[in-house]
Order: C-alpha cells, then structure tokens, then sequence
C-alpha cells in the first residue's frame, strides 16, 4: 500500500512539474515602457486624462507607464512645466499590450519637440556577445556612427536606429556626419558591451544650439549560458580500475578456495 | 430653487437684521442673498488659501482639487436669469479675491462665468459644499518615476573587480594552479584553457561577488591530467582558496559535489546575480570514444567562507 501511495505521489509529482512548464507562456508579462526626457534645458509637465499625471520632469528623467500596458492615454500633451503651453500634443496614445519600448521626447531634425516610439529588441543574445544599439534623437542632420574607428552603422537620420550584437568588451564610439571623419561630435568615448546586456545610446539634443549629448539606457538579463563546457577529450579509466579491483578480488577468492577443494576431494 | 446641502453656519453678525424687506419678493430675495452672503463670507477666507495650487503639490491632491471643482457646475446651475445673476453679481463684491492661477473648471452658461471672479465663487462655493466623489485622474497612481537615464559617455565603463588569478586545493593536492581569464569559443561553448591551468568565466562575477563564479579545468586532455582530475573526490567542507590580481585572498567552503547529464548543465551556474557562490566544473561520467567527450560534467559548489 505504501509503496503504491509513493508511486502515485511520484506520479503527481511529475504531472504537476509537466503542468507548471505547460502553462508558462513565454512573454505573458505585459510591456515594458518605459518615457524618457530627451529635450536639453527644458522642464515640462505631462498631462493625460485632463490634469498632469506627473510635473517638473526634467532632462534624462525616466517615467515607468508599464502598469499602463494596453491602455490608451486620453489626451496626452507634453506641456512647459507651470504654464499652459503646448510642447508636444499627442493626443489619444493606445499603450501596446506587450513588449518593450522606450518613449522619448526629443527634437525632430527640424528642432520641433516630439515624441518618438522605440521598440526595444530583448531576443536573446548569444553568450559572449552583448548588444549595442544607437538611436538618433536629436535636431542635427543624418549621422555615421564608428566603433573603433570603423563605421557601424552608416546614414542614420533622426528617429532611426542602427544595431549590432558585439563580442564583449569595450568600444571607442563616435558620431561623425555621415559620410565625414570629422567633425566628432559626440565622442570618441569607451563604450562597455557588456554580456547579455543591450546598451542603448540616445542622441539628443540640438547641433545648432550646442547641447548635444548622449543619455543611455540597458536592458540586462538577455544573454545565455555558455553551449556547453567541454573539459575532456581523453579517459581516464576509472571504471577500468574497478574492474581490476573486481577482477583481483575474484582471483585472490578463487586461489583461497581452490587448496580447501582439492583438500576435500582427496 | 438652489438647494444647498447642509452645512454648519458661523454665527456671525447678521447685517440683515437692521434691514427691513417691505414686499413679499423682496423678502424672498433677501433671505437667499442673506444666506448666500453668509456662506461666502463665512467660508471664503480658508476657501481662497486652499483654492491656489502650487507647484509643488503632489499631482493626486492636485487631481482631487481640480476634480473637486467640476461639480460646482451642478450646484451652480442657475435656475433662471435674474434673481440667480443678481446674487452673483452682488456677492461678488463681498469676495475675497482667490488666485486666478488654476485652472477654471468646465462650466456650463452665463456670460458672468467668463470672469476669474464668478468663477472664483463657484470654486469657493464648491469647496464650501462637500463635493460628490470625483473619480481620480485614472493614470496618476499607475505611473512611477525611475533612476534618471545617465547623461554622456563618460565613465560608463567601471572599475573592474579583482581577478582570480591562483587556485588552491588541499584535498586535491591543488597548491597553486593558474587561474587565466577565459570566455567563448565562436561555437559558444566554454573557452577551456590548456590541461595545467584553469578557466575564470570572464563574463561572470569574479568570485566572492554576487552570483555564480565559475572555475572550470580539464580532467585530462590529449592523455595528460587536467587541473581538476580529481574533482569528484573532493567532501563537504573541504577549503578552497583563490588569490586575486590585486594580492587579495578569499576562502571558500565546498557545498556539493553533483554529477549532471552534459545537456543539463543547469544555466543558474552561470548567474549574475543572486548569492555569491563558486562553481567548480570538469568532465565526468561515461566516455565516449568516438566524440572523444564524456557524457558528464562533475561541479562542485562552494559558498565563501
């Protein structure tokens, strides 16, 4: 009876594992989204639903709206922070449900506040490699971006992005006009690829105003376990010693009894 | 007919006494402004302080002050013109000037409301009277600030952690193997170094910091005996010690010995986060002659002391 009840509590056991991995949908835990203030020397507040949501945010500050996946933002205006004015009317925003983004408010290439959407790439990244992605977000016109002296990513305009997934280390960045060597104007800088993170490089700011700059942002948690950890390719016969102990054990029986055998029989 | 909700009166010094109405509408007329006069004066003073909104007030009290408003457009709504329009006009004088720096509530009707000062009464009238609930700003609570994003490209790359670069094993006669830095080879699997020295996956913590810092070693390459040739022999309990690049020296004490199907290699081994631990790993199990690889990895763990 016990050992019938084991069996069965084995059985549920397994059933409820296999249960529990069945039901696990990959990507079931709604968006990530995440506001950034891309705009240089200016305070704004931001207004949904008719009354601000939140006020005084200012350059490089962050919001998490991610509670909000799936849901529209009534009437969304980005507004100089204390008055009245209007930098941004977005209207109604439907919130997507699921994935990752980044909203910034930046300058168009015309020098025009807007928002810009983002997705964020979170595929995983191989071990050993991280990833590096460069969004243009400022009022400058299309730019190259070099790694180490090379071109990565060629004719990048405002609102577009270029990416790459580099073996880990660091990277000296720049960003050139396109199709020049000079002038740099952001950068050169060392940029840590780091494994199984995605380093993501905002431009912003304004070429003709002086105030270009860079704000970052990482997604860590999407690298991978080496494949496999390979520390051998020759045996080393532990089993062969068993059986030689086996086998001496056997013999030095066989030898022990054989006098007695033959002490019987005769 | 305004009907206004119940509220506690100030006793205050009733001018009204002294004058007389002489006709019945005239009666009328002066009891209401009597009342309306009352309430004004009588609560208009807190009303203007807690009618301003400052900048600096947290965006849900600003919301409920905002929303408290709208429903003076109900308790205003005026009957017909005159007698209502007359009241306003009239106790608009007798107001204390509230700050005209919030924004007005959607109202409904009459010219008289286009002025900051009617408007300015509805709002005292409205805070004066407890304000049916509103419903809050449905966004404001679902929004949380974060760490602001860092500014420039300075300084994005830190100071490393010290690096193993010794290892040490009484019970396994392990007194000062090397410890090298390693990552992935282009297939991705664990960059093993030569048979006499053992990997430190780079990409990991270095021991001693949080999560999982992995040491691997061959147990034998090309028929020579790797580092960690004996690994399955080592106990609970027993000490290993690694030295760093910096002449530090950290001791750690051995958890567990497991043997795991190559496939199952767990990936928690390779955590970058999480309780600091150290794990030790090298081939075991059955070889096969034709892959030249065993079907086992051996690891052991160890906590830091």
């Amino acid at each position: 009876m016990r050992k019938l009840l084991t069996i069965l509590a084995a059985v549920v056991a397994l059933l409820s594992t296999a249960v529990a991995f069945t039901t696990q949908p990959a990507g079931a835990q709604g968006a990530r989204i995440h506001l950034l203030h891309g705009i240089p020397g200016v305070d704004v507040d931001v207004e949904a639903g008719g009354s601000n949501v939140f006020e005084g945010f200012s350059f490089g500050d962050t919001q998490d709206l991610s509670s909000l996946a799936g849901e529209t933002l009534t009437g969304l205006k980005v507004k100089v922070a204390g008055t009245d004015t209007v930098a941004i009317e977005a209207g109604d925003v439907e919130l997507p449900g699921s994935g990752n983004y980044t909203v910034i408010a930046h300058l168009d290439g015309d020098g025009t506040p807007s928002l810009a959407v983002f997705e964020n790439d979170t595929s995983t990244i191989a071990a050993g490699s991280g990833r590096l992605v460069v969004r243009h977000a400022a009022a400058a016109p299309a730019v190259d971006i070099t790694a180490n002296g090379d071109v990565a990513f060629s004719n990048v305009l405002n609102g577009q992005e270029g990416s790459a997934d580099l073996g880990a280390g660091t990277i000296s960045a720049g960003v050139v006009p396109t199709g020049e060597t000079s002038p740099v104007v952001i950068g050169p800088a060392d940029l840590p690829i780091t494994d199984g993170s995605s380093l993501i490089v905002y431009a912003v700011g304004s070429l003709a105003d002086e105030t270009l700059t860079v704000l970052t942002e990482s997604i860590t948690d999407l690298g991978s376990a080496p494949a496999a950890v390979n520390t051998g390719n020759s045996p080393v016969g532990q089993s062969n010693t068993a059986l030689v102990v086996v086998a001496a054990l056997a013999a030095a029986v066989a030898l022990g009894f054989a006098p007695r055998l033959s002490r019987k029989r005769s | 007919m305004i009907r206004i909700p119940a509220l506690s009166f100030h006793a205050w010094p009733c001018s009204t006494r002294q004058i007389r109405p002489t006709t019945p509408r005239e009666s009328w007329l002066f009891g209401w402004l009597s009342v309306v006069a009352l309430i004004i004066v009588g609560c208009s003073s807190p009303a203007a302080e807690t009618s301003s909104v400052p900048l600096d007030v947290p965006p849900a009290l600003a919301a409920s002050l905002s929303g408290a408003r709208t429903p003076a457009a109900d308790v205003e709504q005026p009957d017909d013109g005159p007698a209502d329009s007359d009241a306003r006009s009239l106790t608009q004088s007798t107001l204390t000037q509230s700050t005209p720096a919030q924004s007005t509530p959607a109202e409904s009707t009459p010219a008289e409301r286009e002025t900051p000062p009617p408007a300015s009464t509805a709002t005292a009238v409205a805070e004066a009277t407890p304000a049916p609930p509103v419903a809050p700003n449905p966004f404001i609570d679902q929004i949380s600030s974060l760490p602001p994003a860092p500014q420039g490209l300075d300084a994005l790359v830190g100071d490393p952690d010290p690096q193993p670069v010794r290892l040490r094993i009484d019970r396994l006669d392990i007194v000062a193997a090397t410890v090298i830095d390693v990552g992935v080879n282009e297939d991705e699997t664990f960059e093993v170094p030569p048979a006499d020295e053992v990997g430190w996956y780079r990409f990991g913590p270095s021991p001693g910091q949080a999560g999982s810092a992995v040491l691997a070693a061959h147990i034998a390459f090309d028929g020579v005996d790797g580092v960690f040739r004996h690994l399955e022999d080592l106990k609970p309990g027993d000490r290993v010690e690694v030295s760093y690049d910096d002449g530090s020296t950290s001791a750690f004490v051995v958890e567990s010995i497991t043997e795991y199907d190559k496939q199952s290699l767990p990936d928690e081994l390779f955590a970058k986060d999480g309780p600091a631990k150290l794990a030790l790993i090298t081939c075991g199990g059955a070889f096969n002659r034709q892959l030249r690889s065993y079907e086992s990895n051996t690891v052991a763990i160890a906590k830091p002391l």
